[in-house]
């Protein structure tokens, strides 16, 4: 199943041809698409009931200075590519119509995959991970197809099978059991993914003393088991995006936003992450984006239209299907190791416990015991310059008494020794500006561009920071 | 429209006798988008079909964007054996009319209309960022192994504005959705005027003055918390749980100035599995009268089928909904009369957030932007409320319904007014 729909054997110097000539003030690609996905519902050890949808897509689009146009067609072989460039032609007034083929379409290998066989293993998966506790868990396995050819380049075809779960099971508390629900994807390696999948529900199930609610008022956070991949993804991944509108970012390229020690980028090529692709879906190389450089912002998330000779696409360009138009958007989000270790940041706690801790952090895409220590502000008052300065009377450090993270004297010698041993001076180590104070050398998580979640305050945080930096 | 459904009915004859459905759509849609230094235009046709049947005792789902590989979903899905336990309901016969193929009419280019509306209602505080218009036409067919076939067209169109409000350092980026006529007609004057309240209202406003007080709800806000509450009425899933939480002994919802229809004429002459639609009060005068029923539900339930299956997707099973719900008042007022019939409370706007509905615990959460009110008039803008509380009790608390219903086009379309309630709390 994984394998359908299978493409069909397509003339790739044709479909150039017939493309090429729409790119003449501009540039002009064809994108075509062919997906599966299956749908498990599990219900207590049993499949309760399944979907599958089979589809392909074809869209041609075309440059012409600020203008872009895109036709869609439903057909993902050579006559549907030939309808979506005739309207496009028409569209955009030229005269390079494709004639039509008489070449008759080549028969796709079929695939001999036992659908049955993923679809047992998978579910008695789920039965033993949660043993006999109660569970409802949806499970989606999609596979795209995704091949792009764009006028005066070479074309460019990936795949990508992901498998994601979502649901809830019956946990055992201190409170008694309650339902806990949980949500993650992973990329389908050629084993199906079944071992990640065992080690994360295994992990799941084990569980821990169940959420307790966040405290009221100004605390410190740490951003645990990929955590602050989240956080990053909000604050930094989006507002970077080139499309993004007003973004509080867009001013305040290279200023410094946070210690030297954060390093955030967006890596599309790490193919073991779920977000993973080696082409972006305009044709475009995947590459390592730096978001946060030695705790400086760096440059935006561009696709094909957003760029210009000195700033080019940063591999980017992404589309939802073949009926849409791309856009920059990011891929998997990775944080560099810091300088402490998580028992380091932990020991420098000061407002909550680690019961508390562990229950505000969730479990995201990526390797399991990275930390990022965050400090979220309460109400502000005043410039951010004159907070980060200590306030006109300079008594004390803005930020201890605006409720910011300031640094402990241990957590600081962690940091210069971390900074000598990278070579740098002692004067980067200077009390972190933004809300991060602090990342661990454990810190590797990532997390898919596609996901959602929500970072009260974090972008005020950061941005008064970057400011006040400046 | 290009299907040819015939292998894919031979298929299903041979598998599942007459108990089989076959649902195509074909959606062919124009957009101009565009944005301050962008001018996306695009032209789709999306075609697809999906299939219902029962093999060996247990239904079975499958779609696909064409016949062909329809009819290998189907093999690949039987091959599962992992089918639904409910037996796919009895599927109706009967015979409608074809509908012509889409003409979709590419909308017009609005931006700069909207852009100088939206300067001049901010007096230069907020700007338009972007501009989306999308218009075109439905064609879905049905046919099924009882011996139904017919087809339903219809036109849709929705817009997206998005403006950024400015005050020295801070910017707030707003959003607005709204429904789009025929050819991408538009009120531009309407969504400026929304678009300026939603960008400046958070710059200006100041929290609200009040702790609690009566609320005044825009539409806007009325059709969210209407399309939230939607699900209470729709199939058996929630069954319980009305009569438990919702209705009083003598089975009334709301306050008996509240109707609630759900109105389908609009769709076609059947449902999305090819039952008769009519129009229904689902609550009338604040009285609970009927469910809205798919087949499916309707059969687990023991009610009649009352011709409410929708499907937002081809790719996904058909399930009880809603084409239109809409919210009728018994003695309707203007806007202006509610509004000066506060004497001290909050006119919520625009929703900040989604709106929150807690329909198992019977509780709201609302976070809105607005004005705070006195003496029925105007007293200073407010940036962020959040009004929470039981959802029966808001529904019970309402004083006064508008005239002013207006269509929203939400998961599914929602036509609401003004709404007055009598009792609310705010934080």
């Amino acid at each position: 199943v994984s394998h359908r729909p299978a493409p069909p054997s397509l003339d790739l110097p044709l479909l150039s041809r017939w493309i090429e000539p729409l790119a003449k003030e501009g540039f002009a690609d064809l994108f075509f698409e062919w997906k599966s996905e299956l749908h498990l519902s599990v219900r207590d050890g049993s499949i309760g009931g399944s979907t599958l949808s089979l589809e392909g897509a074809v869209s041609a689009r075309a440059r012409r200075g600020s203008r872009v146009i895109l036709t869609a067609s439903p057909r993902a072989d050579e006559t549907g590519a030939r309808d979506a460039v005739r309207r496009l032609a028409a569209i955009l007034s030229s005269s390079n119509f494709p004639k039509s083929t008489e070449r008759a379409a080549a028969e796709a290998p079929s695939e001999t995959e036992d659908p049955a066989r993923w679809t047992k293993k998978v579910s008695s998966l789920i039965a033993r991970a949660f043993e006999n506790r109660p569970h409802r868990v949806e499970v989606r396995r999609r596979h795209s197809t995704r091949l792009v050819v764009p006028a005066g380049r070479p074309p460019s075809r990936h795949d990508r099978p992901r498998v994601s779960l979502h649901g809830e099971f019956l946990a055992d508390t201190r409170g008694g059991p309650r339902w806990r629900a949980f949500n993650f994807h992973l990329p389908e390696a050629d084993d199906g993914a079944f071992e990640e999948l065992r080690q994360r529900l295994r992990s799941l199930a084990a569980g821990g003393p169940g959420p307790v609610p966040p405290t009221s008022g100004v605390s410190d956070v740490i951003l645990e088991n990929g955590s602050a991949a989240f956080f990053f993804h909000e604050v930094l991944s989006h507002p970077l995006e080139a499309d993004a509108p007003a973004s509080k970012l867009s001013n305040l390229h290279k200023a410094r936003l946070c210690p030297r020690e954060i390093e955030v980028a967006d890596e599309p090529s790490r193919l073991d992450l779920f977000g993973g692709y080696p082409v972006d879906d305009e044709g475009v190389p995947a590459r390592r984006t730096p978001l946060l450089s030695a705790g400086h912002l760096a440059g935006p998330l561009r696709d094909r239209l957003r760029s210009d000779p000195l700033h080019p696409s940063t591999g980017n360009g992404r589309r939802p299907s073949a009926f849409d138009h791309a856009a920059p958007r990011g891929s998997n989000l990775v944080v560099g190791p810091g300088g402490a270790s998580e028992e380091e940041m932990l020991r420098i706690r000061r407002r909550i416990g680690r019961s508390r801790l562990r229950s505000i952090s969730t479990p995201v895409s990526g390797r399991p015991g990275g930390a990022a220590r965050a400090a979220r502000t309460g109400p502000r008052t005043g410039t951010p310059r004159r907070r980060a300065r200590g306030g006109a009377r300079g008594r004390r450090p803005a930020a201890r008494r605006q409720g910011q993270a300031v640094p402990s004297a241990r957590l600081v010698r962690a940091r210069r020794e971390g900074a000598a041993r990278r070579g740098r001076s002692s004067r980067d180590d200077r009390p972190p500006h933004a809300g991060v104070a602090a990342v661990s050398g454990a810190m590797d998580a990532a997390v898919s561009g596609a996901m959602d979640a929500a970072v009260s305050g974090a972008m005020d945080a950061a941005v008064s920071g970057a400011k006040a930096a400046r | 429209m290009s299907f040819a459904v015939d292998p894919v009915r031979q298929e299903l004859s041979s598998r599942a006798g007459e108990r089989w459905e076959i649902y195509s759509k074909r959606t062919v849609a124009t957009e101009l988008r565009v944005a301050a230094a962008v001018r996306e235009e695009s032209e789709r046709i999306e075609e697809g079909c999906a299939a219902r049947w029962e093999e060996r005792g247990q239904s079975h789902f499958a779609a696909a964007s064409s016949p062909a590989l329809l009819s290998e979903a189907i093999r690949d899905t039987a091959r599962l054996g992992t089918g639904g336990s409910p037996t796919l309901p009895a599927l109706p016969a009967g015979t409608f009319p074809q509908p012509d193929e889409p003409r979709p009419a590419p909308p017009a280019d609005a931006f700069e209309a909207v852009a100088q509306l939206l300067a001049s209602e901010s007096k230069g505080q907020a700007r338009l960022t972007s501009l989306a218009v999308t218009c075109g036409e439905i064609v879905e067919r049905i046919e099924n192994g009882a011996g139904f076939a017919g087809g339903r067209a219809r036109l849709f169109g929705y817009g997206n504005a998005r403006g950024v409000g400015i005050a020295s350092e801070r910017r707030v980026t707003a959003d607005v959705v709204f429904p789009v006529g025929p050819g991408g007609a538009f009120d531009s004057a309407k969504v400026a005027q929304s678009l300026a309240d939603r960008s400046l209202l958070p710059l200006k406003g100041k929290a609200c003055p009040f702790q609690r007080g009566e609320l005044l709800l825009d539409p806007s806000v009325s059709a969210s918390l209407l399309a939230a509450t939607l699900p209470l009425f729709c199939g058996d899933a929630h069954r319980m749980l009305l009569s438990r939480r919702y209705l009083d002994r003598n089975g009334r919802f709301s306050s008996e100035s509240v109707s609630l229809l759900d109105d389908p004429s609009g769709e076609g002459p059947f449902d999305a599995e090819g039952v008769p639609v009519r129009r229904k009060e689902v609550v009338g005068e604040g009285l609970f009268r009927t469910r809205l029923h798919d087949l499916g539900s309707s059969g687990r339930s023991g009610e009649n089928p009352t011709g409410n299956a929708v499907r937002p997707s081809f790719r996904l099973p058909p399930r009880a909904g809603s084409a239109l719900f809409a919210l009728d008042g018994k003695r309707a007022a203007s806007a202006t009369e509610l509004l000066s019939s506060v004497t001290r409370g909050l006119y919520a706007t625009a929703l900040a957030a989604p709106a929150r509905v807690d329909l198992e615990n019977d509780a709201y959460r609302l976070e809105v932007e607005g004005w705070a009110l006195q003496a029925g008039r105007v007293r200073s803008p407010v940036a962020a409320a959040t009004i929470r509380g039981r959802l029966s009790e808001l529904w019970r608390g309402i004083g006064g319904v508008g005239n002013d219903r207006r269509i929203f086009p939400l998961q599914f379309l929602v036509s609401a007014p003004t709404l007055f309630v009598t009792k609310a709390t705010f934080s």
